[in-house]
């Protein structure tokens, strides 16, 4: 089998090896880049334009492309995320919380380049995992079954607990059963019964994740910015310079192990179909601060948060992929428009695409390598300016993320619904952050709610109704343990710091 | 003697959460199975909120700013006017009174960037990216 990995790696790089190919890499990265960072704009949503562009394409020249744009547009969601705290994409919606406080601390630069070294390592770590053991992985994806799922969606429920501040735990479930509840509205999947639309046609189809993500950080912090209007962020000092942006050795030996850790979950979780990049990087950032020494700096703007949520929403590119090109069942959204992208070049994922046409296979994995090298340079180049953004005062800046918003929110469906939606949002994140509501898990809920019901019902189905199947099956009474550990080592954590606290 | 908006906000949390569920009683009962569950959840956790705020004898002040209930009026007027008055126009005005209201005061900076900012969005996303946005109803 090794000598055979070694042919297969050989025949892949001899098959997408060119310059026009490289060319093509690069433009993908950086239309990925430019479309992560703006709000509203999701990875999915570039991916299906540019599918179009890649008829006239090889297969590997097309996959190439796009499989650098997905890459490219998972790190862009970074940039807007730490620079005003508003994030591209919901896979960086996790960065938010330390790399904006960086950004307000000066270090915004510094914040950059820990996302970039962090989406570089995670990225290559996802995609030499699809490369080395994509098969395997695939069979470990099919024992994934309504009842696992379910327990996937409680256990990451649970992470409202370490989302949320020390003193206000009932308002971190708050918002978490807010979001829940925003995920129940419009048809539901089981009857088909419209649900809290209140007559309105346009919430037939719920709440979209973008329109509530976009208001609850980008216009909502719009809003706050017109206290200060004539006020600049802080603008890193020496920011024309890499060297000050780049994490030293010693910064990256410390976060080695948050870093391999992001990673494995972010592969992990990529190749579970329906988990994509947003739980990712939650997932990751609540576990760096349950591991970590001082887990009340989280959210202070420390480098290990950042560099947990981009490792690992990058290691879901890889890890998205194994169910989609191993099994035709894509990991996440962005993988099944990919998955058309591989259909209209006539090639079906599936067992017989890695022996069949392996040079496509494994040029594409090759050219995923690649792209994630050409990303950091690209980034390397970015890091003098991307802060740029930071001298624009407030009074330019706030309309501008406003029309960005708008026109974000719009591109979703067409919809001046969802814009509508996106201004409720904005306010609601106004005035839940004045009264000192975490808003990240009202997010969480949006993102597992219909998972978790979905599951819940389909797994009901399966066992006539019988509850017992969550525990009889082992992937999913493992989870629940899991689950419920969670909830009491977090609870037992934050009654001793109470504790602590009174005796102090 | 200062008034504690944390309990009126609780008080209003728990309240609607009882009128949403009233709402789900006309639910099948496979529909309302989930939101009423997250109800009941969301009604006791106001309840302890209110409780917790109200022993505490501590809560967020409340005072409203003008500058950002303004941007917020104008956005409201901003997305009423893109149907009738196509993206480009709608940005332009809006983006101009937004720096106004905001304190830009130089009209070369405003005109500067609601031209720039209208055109480039416009550019990028009905050409690029293909999303048709709304046009001017008498543009060609």
């Amino acid at each position: 089998m090794g000598i055979n990995l070694l042919q297969n790696i050989a025949l892949g790089v001899v098959s997408f090896f060119s310059l026009t190919n490289l060319l093509l890499i690069g433009i993908g990265t950086f239309c990925g880049i430019i479309i992560g960072a703006m709000p509203g704009l999701s990875t999915t949503m570039g991916i299906a334009l540019f599918v179009p562009f890649t008829f006239s394409l090889s297969p590997i020249a097309g996959l190439a492309m796009l499989g650098g744009l997905y890459n490219g547009s998972v790190y862009g969601g970074s940039i807007s995320a730490i620079l005003l705290r508003t994030p591209g994409t919901a896979a960086s919606c996790a960065t938010v919380f330390d790399g904006y406080p960086m950004t307000q601390k000066g270090q915004g630069a510094k914040a950059l380049g820990i996302a970039l070294v962090s989406s570089f390592i995670g990225g290559i770590f996802g995609a030499v995992i699809l490369l080395s053991l994509a098969p395997p992985l695939a069979s470990f994806a099919l024992s994934f079954g309504p009842p696992e799922y379910f327990m996937v969606a409680v256990l990451g429920l649970t992470i409202i607990i370490s989302l949320s501040d020390d003193k206000s735990l009932i308002k971190g479930f708050l918002a978490g059963a807010f979001g829940l509840l925003i995920a129940t509205v419009g048809f539901d999947t089981i009857e088909g019964f419209p649900r809290f639309t209140f007559g309105n046609v346009g919430l037939y189809d719920g709440v979209s994740l973008v329109p509530a993500l976009i208001g609850l950080f980008s216009f909502s912090q719009a809003l706050r910015l017109c206290l200060k209007p004539d006020s600049k962020n802080a603008v890193p000092a020496k920011s024309n310079l890499i060297g000050n942006a780049l994490p030293s050795w010693t910064e990256l030996h410390s976060i080695r192990k948050t870093l391999l850790r992001s990673s494995i979950i972010g592969t992990i979780v990529g190749i579970l179909p329906g988990a994509g990049a947003d739980i990712a990087s939650f997932v990751s950032y609540s576990e760096a601060k349950r591991k970590s020494d001082r887990p009340e700096t989280f959210g202070t703007g420390i480098i290990e948060g950042v560099a947990a949520s981009e490792a690992s929403n990058n290691a879901v590119v890889g890890g998205s992929l194994v169910p989609l090109l191993t099994l035709g069942i894509p990991g996440n959204s962005a993988s099944a428009v990919l998955l058309g992208g591989l259909l209209i070049h006539g090639l079906n994922p599936g067992p017989m695409l890695f022996t069949g046409r392996p040079d496509v296979v494994y040029g594409f994995i090759m050219s995923l390598l690649v792209a994630n090298v050409i990303m950091f340079v690209m980034g390397l180049a970015g890091l003098k300016i991307f802060p740029q953004v930071l001298r624009v005062p407030n009074k330019i800046l706030v309309p501008l993320i406003i029309v960005f918003s708008v026109a974000g929110s719009y591109a979703i469906q067409n919809s001046f619904m969802d814009v509508s939606l996106m201004l409720v949002f904005g306010v609601i994140g106004v005035v839940l952050e004045h009264f000192n509501f975490p808003l990240a898990p009202i997010v969480l809920g949006i993102i597992l709610g219909p998972i978790a019901e979905d599951a819940l019902w389909q797994s009901l189905i399966i066992s006539n109704g019988s509850y017992a199947i969550f525990f009889t099956r082992p992937i999913s009474l493992v989870l629940f343990v899991l689950s419920v550990a969670s909830i009491l080592y977090a609870l037992f954590n934050k009654y001793k710091q109470q504790l602590l606290r009174r005796n102090a | 003697m200062s008034f504690n908006f944390d309990v009126l906000l609780a008080m209003f949390f728990a309240g609607t959460s009882i009128a949403l569920y009233v709402h789900t009683l006309g639910f099948p009962e496979v529909s309302a199975y989930f939101p009423q569950r997250i109800l009941m959840f969301i009604f006791v956790l106001s309840v302890l909120w209110g409780i917790e705020s109200w022993r505490k004898k501590e809560g967020a002040s409340v005072s409203l700013s003008i500058k950002p209930v303004i941007i917020f009026v104008l956005s409201a007027i901003y997305l009423a006017i893109i149907p009738r008055l196509g993206y480009v126009v709608s940005t332009f005005i809006y983006t101009s009174a937004s720096m106004a209201v905001l304190g830009v005061r130089r009209i070369a900076t405003i005109a500067a960037i609601s031209v720039g900012a209208s055109a480039v969005i416009f550019i990028l996303f009905a050409y690029v990216l293909g999303v048709p946005l709304p046009r001017f109803p008498f543009s060609l």
